[in-house]
C-alpha cells in the first residue's frame, strides 16, 4: 500500500504513474485527497483509491512502516463511494480500526476494478 | 469487431438526414433534443453542443446515462462545476513517444486472446487511432543541402528498435495506423489529412472529435473539431472505447473584431491572444472564438491560434465550422463526398457558421480588436510574455540585469556589450562529446513543460572530426545562435511561411547573409510546405540564408535542437553568456530549447529570418538596419518585409488539392530508410529481447477475486502534493537506480541509457522507475541529524533501507515469509 496526504497525483498525467504503481504490486493507495485524473487512472489499472474521512489524516495514524494492514468490506457487491474498513496491526500487537471512503466513483469503475482494470475489462468484452 | 453502434432513440433524437447525393443517413439531432424540451440548446456554446451530441449518441445507461444528457443540455454559463462529463471521442491521435506503450498493450492483448484460443484479429482499437512519428528527429546537420538526409539517417540509427515495432503495428492493425517518420508533425498531418470532416458508422453520422497525447492537439480546434491533449493512459481508455472524463467547463467567448493591419501576422496575433487570455485566467476552460473578426480569419490563422491553447492555459481554443472551414477541406484534397457530408451535417445540426455577438450565452466574454495587434515576439522565458518588435532591444537589455524573480538574467550591466572569441578548433583531436540539446527537467509546471522533459529523446554521444568545426568567431550576450523555423504552430501556416520565403528572397537580392555559426533550420509541418515553397520559388532563397529543410518533425521546439559547435558551447558556458534562440515555436522555457541557450524568443517565421540576418536580439528592427546590402547601404526590415498583396500572389501554391492528395496517397513511397527496416509481420508480434519494447504483463494474471486485502504492508508513507512526476519521473536516470542496473544487466552502456520517456515501451524499465524520483520523500525513513530526510525512491523493508522497487519485489515475492 501507498499512504499519502492531500492532492495525491497532481501534475500532468503520466502514462506510467498508475501502471507502474500496479506493477509494483500496490493494491491500494490511501490518501487525504486525489487529483481527478490520477484517481481515475488508478481504478483503470485495478488499484483501489481510498480516502481518509473527516479529520483523519496520515499523520494522525503515527505509522512508521512496520505495521500490517487489512482492508475489509471489499466484495462482489462493491458500491461506488462506499466505506471500507482499514485495520492496522502494530508491531506491539495493538490494533486500530479506521473507516475509509472508497474512491471508486461510478458503476463502470466498479466493473473495471472487478476485472482487474480497463485492459482486462476490454479484453473480456472483445473476446466475449 | 466494432464497438456497439448507437441505435437508441432517446427523446426522439435519432433523425433522418439527407446527403447532397440524395443518400439517406441518420444523426442524433440537437434541434430535436431542444424540441423535446430538454434544454435551451441553441444558445449553448458550439463546443458544448458538439460534446453534447457525443453524450447523447453514446447514451447506453451505463457509461453514459440520460442524466448526463440532461445535465449537459442544461449547461449554465456560470455554475459550480462538480459534474464530470463522459466523452466518447471519434478517434485518437498519438505521437511516437506516447504511442509505443499503447501499441505494446494492444500487441499483448492479441497474445492474450490467442492464448484463450480466440482469433487475435478480434483485438483492434475500438476507436480509430493514428500514430504520427514526429518527436524523435534531432538537428545534427543544418545549413546543408543534405541536412534532411543526414538527420533522418541518424534518427533511424538511434530509433531502430522502436521503429521496427511501429512498422509491425502498421501492418498488423486495421484501426491503428502509423504515419512514419519524415512525413510531418502530428497536428499538421491531422489538419491536412487525418481529419476527414464528419465520421459515420452504420449510417449514423457524427462530428469528428478526438483526444491526442500531445498538448498542442488543440490545433485541430481550428477546423471545428473538439479535442485536446490528454495523458497516455486516458488516450488508451479512449482507444478502448471508454469515455474520457472531464470536469464540466466554463466557456469563455472571445469576440474578435476588425482586421489585422498591413504587415501584421498570425504569429503576432496568437502571441497577443496568449498574453491576453493568460491574464483572463482561462485554465481548465474552453475558449470559443466568435464575431466578425473571427469569421474573417483564414483557416491556417485559426489553427495557429487554436494551437497555442496550452500556452494561454485553456483546454481548447475552438473555432466553429463555417464556409472558410469547408473551403479549406476542399483545398486540402478531401473528397467531394467528404466535404459535402461535412457541410450538410453541420447545417442540419444548426452548428454552421461563426456565431455573432449576443447569440450564445458564454461564461464570460473577452473582446479583442484585431486592428490593435502589433508585430510581436514573446520571451525570453515564457510564451505569455509578449514584447512589441520596437521594444525588443530595450527589453533584452533591461532583463539582462534584472533579478531572476523579475524574469531577468541577473547579470552586471557593465558586461552587456562585452564580446568573446571562441577558441581555435583542435585540429588534431577527434572529439567525442555527449550531444547537447534541450529538455532540462527540473521545475516543470505546465503540461507543455513536462512534455519537453518527458516526450523527447535524450542525446547520445557524437564524435566529429575537427574538420567540421567552425573557425573562431566572436559572440556576445543577446547573439542569436539558433534561428529555427519550426513547430506545429507556424510551419503549418502558408501565410507566414510564404512571407518568410519572400523576405528571404528580398534579403538575398539585397546581398544580406546569415553568419554560418547560427544554427538555422527549416522544419516544415509537412511535405506540402516544401512543395509550395518550391513551387513559389522560395525554397532556394531560404536555403541561401541557411534555412535548408532539416527535418519533418518537432525538432527545436521540443528541445531536439541538437548540439551547437563545441567551441561555441564552451565559450557560452565558460563566460555564462546569455545567448539567444529565435524560433517560430510555441514555447521557450529556459534551457529547454537548448541546455546552454538561456534567452528564447518566439516569433513569426519572417521575423526568425530577420533576426538571423541581424544576428542579435538586442536590436530595434524599427530603427536599426539588419545589415548592409551589397551596395554598402544599410538595409532595414521595412525594406524587405513582404506586403500582404505579395503574400497573396503566392498563396495559390498552398491550396492545390492535387498536391495534398498526391503527398498523402502513399505514406511510405519516399521513405527508403523506413522501407529498409526489417520488421516482423503477422497478427502477433514476435517479441525479442529489446530494452525499448517488451510485452507488458497486464493480461498475465487471472481475473482477480474481488475480496478483502489481508496482511498488506506500507511501501511508502508520503506527504502532501505528491505529483505524477514523483510517481513516474521523466528524463534521464542514474546507473545506480533500479532502472539503470536493469539496463546495465542487459548490456546497455550508460551513454545509451536514453530517457524514461523513450523507454516507456518497456515495462521492466518503467516499473523500476516508479517512485524513483530523486526528490520523493518517504516519511518511513528516519530523519537525519539535521532534521532533514533522505530523498529519493527509498523505503524500509524489515528495517533495511532499499529502493522502493526492490522492496516491492520482496513484498510480492511468493517465497517471502510472513512477518
Amino acid at each position: 500500500m501507498i499512504f499519502a496526504g492531500e492532492e495525491y497525483g497532481t501534475g500532468s498525467s503520466r502514462d506510467w504513474a498508475a501502471k507502474g504503481t500496479q506493477l509494483l504490486g500496490v493494491k491500494a493507495v490511501i490518501a487525504k485527497s486525489y487529483e481527478r485524473i490520477h484517481r481515475s487512472n488508478l481504478v483503470g489499472m485495478g488499484v483501489l483509491p481510498l480516502q481518509f474521512k473527516g479529520s483523519d489524516t496520515l499523520a494522525g495514524l503515527n505509522l512508521n512502516g512496520d505495521e500490517s494492514f487489512d482492508l475489509t468490506g471489499i466484495n462482489d457487491n462493491l458500491k461506488p463511494q462506499q466505506d471500507v474498513q482499514l485495520s492496522i496491526t502494530r508491531k506491539d500487537g495493538s490494533r486500530q480500526a479506521v473507516t475509509l471512503l472508497l474512491r471508486i466513483d461510478t458503476p463502470i469503475e466498479v466493473d473495471y476494478y472487478k476485472s482487474g482494470g480497463i485492459l482486462p475489462y476490454v479484453l473480456k468484452e472483445l473476446v466475449g | 469487431m466494432s464497438s456497439s453502434t448507437a441505435s437508441h432513440n432517446l427523446f426522439n433524437t435519432r433523425q433522418p438526414f439527407t446527403l447532397s447525393s440524395g443518400k439517406q443517413a441518420a444523426l442524433y439531432s440537437l434541434p430535436a433534443l431542444e424540441a423535446a424540451g430538454i434544454g435551451n440548446i441553441s444558445r449553448l456554446p458550439v463546443s458544448i453542443r458538439i460534446v453534447l451530441e457525443s453524450v447523447l449518441r453514446n447514451c447506453d445507461g451505463k457509461k453514459v446515462t440520460e442524466a448526463h444528457v440532461r445535465e449537459l443540455a442544461n449547461w449554465k454559463p456560470n455554475a459550480a462545476r462538480t459534474e464530470e462529463i463522459p466523452f466518447v471521442v471519434a478517434r485518437i491521435v498519438l505521437q511516437d513517444f506516447t504511442g509505443v506503450p499503447l501499441l505494446a498493450d494492444l500487441a499483448a492483448m492479441r497474445d492474450a486472446a490467442a492464448k484463450m484460443g480466440k482469433d487475435p484479429k478480434v483485438i483492434e482499437p475500438l476507436v480509430p487511432v493514428n500514430l504520427v512519428v514526429d518527436h524523435s528527429v534531432q538537428i545534427d546537420s543544418y545549413n546543408n543541402p543534405d541536412a534532411l538526409k543526414i538527420n533522418m539517417g541518424l534518427e533511424f540509427e538511434r530509433n531502430t528498435e522502436r521503429y521496427r515495432f511501429m512498422k509491425w503495428g502498421m501492418q498488423a492493425f486495421d484501426t491503428f495506423k502509423v504515419v512514419p517518420p519524415g512525413i510531418g508533425i502530428v497536428h499538421q498531418v491531422n489538419l491536412e489529412y487525418l481529419a476527414r470532416g464528419v465520421q459515420h458508422k452504420d449510417g449514423v453520422y457524427y462530428p469528428d472529435t478526438l483526444v491526442g497525447t500531445d498538448s498542442h492537439t488543440t490545433m485541430i480546434n481550428g477546423i471545428g473539431v473538439v479535442g485536446w491533449g490528454v495523458g497516455g493512459i486516458e488516450a488508451e481508455a479512449g482507444m478502448l472505447g471508454q469515455p474520457v472524463y472531464f470536469l464540466t467547463p466554463d466557456v469563455v467567448g472571445v469576440h474578435l473584431k476588425g482586421k489585422l493591419r498591413e504587415g501584421v501576422t498570425a504569429t503576432d496575433l496568437v502571441l497577443t491572444v496568449t498574453e491576453l487570455l493568460r491574464k483572463q485566467k482561462v485554465v481548465g476552460k474552453f475558449v470559443e472564438f466568435f464575431g466578425e473578426g473571427t469569421a474573417a480569419l483564414t483557416l491556417p490563422d485559426r489553427a495557429t491560434i487554436a494551437n497555442m491553447a496550452p500556452e494561454y492555459g485553456a483546454t481548447m481554443g475552438f473555432f466553429p465550422v463555417d464556409d472558410v472551414t469547408v473551403q479549406f477541406m476542399r483545398n486540402t484534397g478531401r473528397t467531394a463526398e467528404e466535404v459535402d457530408a461535412f457541410e450538410a451535417y453541420f447545417k442540419a445540426q444548426g452548428l454552421f457558421g461563426i456565431p455573432q455577438a449576443g447569440s450564445i450565452d458564454y461564461s464570460s466574454v473577452v473582446e479583442l480588436d484585431l486592428a490593435s495587434i502589433e508585430p510581436s515576439l514573446a520571451g525570453p522565458k515564457r510564451p505569455q510574455d509578449r514584447i512589441a518588435l520596437a521594444k525588443m532591444k530595450e527589453t533584452f537589455n533591461t532583463l539582462f540585469s534584472k533579478p531572476i524573480a523579475e524574469n531577468g538574467f541577473n547579470k552586471p550591466a557593465a558586461e552587456l556589450n562585452q564580446r568573446y572569441v571562441t577558441a581555435m578548433p583542435d585540429r588534431d583531436s577527434r572529439m567525442c562529446v555527449p550531444i547537447s540539446g534541450g529538455g532540462r527537467q527540473d521545475g516543470a509546471q505546465s503540461s507543455s513543460e513536462m512534455e519537453m522533459a518527458g516526450d523527447h529523446p535524450t542525446a547520445t554521444l557524437r564524435c566529429e572530426t575537427s574538420g567540421e568545426m567552425l573557425p573562431p568567431v566572436e559572440i556576445g550576450h543577446g547573439d542569436v545562435l539558433i534561428a529555427a523555423i519550426t513547430s506545429c504552430t507556424n510551419t503549418s501556416n502558408p501565410g507566414v511561411l510564404l512571407a518568410a520565403g519572400l523576405l528571404a528572397q528580398k534579403a538575398v537580392a539585397k546581398g544580406l547573409r546569415v553568419k554560418p555559426h547560427i544554427k538555422t533550420t527549416l522544419a516544415p509541418g509537412s511535405r506540402v510546405v516544401t512543395e509550395y515553397l518550391t513551387n513559389a520559388g522560395l525554397i532556394e532563397p531560404l536555403a541561401q540564408l541557411g534555412f535548408t529543410v532539416a527535418a519533418y518533425g518537432c525538432t527545436t521546439c521540443i528541445g531536439n535542437s541538437g548540439p551547437l559547435d563545441a567551441k561555441l558551447e564552451e565559450t557560452i558556458v565558460k563566460n555564462d553568456l546569455i545567448a539567444a534562440a529565435v524560433l517560430s515555436g510555441n514555447r521557450n522555457f529556459e534551457a529547454r530549447i537548448h541546455a546552454n541557450i538561456k534567452a528564447n524568443f518566439l516569433a513569426s517565421p519572417p521575423l526568425v529570418v530577420a533576426y538571423a540576418i541581424a544576428g542579435r536580439m538586442n536590436i530595434n528592427l524599427d530603427s536599426e538596419p539588419l545589415g548592409n546590402g551589397k551596395d554598402g547601404k544599410p538595409v532595414y526590415l521595412k525594406d524587405i518585409w513582404p506586403n500582404s498583396a505579395e503574400v497573396q500572389t503566392v498563396m495559390k501554391f498552398a491550396s492545390d488539392p492535387a498536391v495534398y492528395q498526391r503527398l498523402y496517397s502513399d505514406l511510405t513511397k519516399d521513405l527508403p530508410l523506413w522501407n529498409a527496416i526489417a520488421a516482423p509481420t503477422g497478427n502477433q508480434y514476435q517479441w525479442d529481447d529489446s530494452t525499448y519494447i517488451a510485452r507488458p504483463p497486464f493480461f498475465d494474471a487471472a481475473t482477480p477475486k474481488v475480496g478483502d486485502i489481508k496482511g498488506a504492508k506500507a511501501l511508502a508513507l508520503l506527504g502532501d502534493s505528491v505529483t505524477t512526476d514523483h510517481i513516474s519521473p521523466a528524463g534521464s536516470f542514474k546507473p545506480a537506480t533500479p532502472a539503470g542496473k536493469y539496463l546495465q544487466d542487459h548490456k546497455v552502456a550508460v551513454k545509451d541509457f536514453n530517457s524514461y520517456g523513450a523507454r516507456r515501451g518497456n515495462h521492466e524499465v518503467m516499473m523500476r522507475g516508479t517512485f524513483a524520483n530523486v526528490r520523493i520523500k518517504n516519511l518511513m525513513l528516519p530523519t537525519k541529524e539535521d532534521g532533514s530526510r533522505i530523498e529519493g525512491g527509498y523505503t524500509l523493508y524489515k528495517g533495511e533501507q532499499m529502493a522502493i522497487y526492490d522492496a516491492a519485489m520482496k513484498h510480492t515475492s511468493p517465497t517471502r515469509h510472513p512477518p
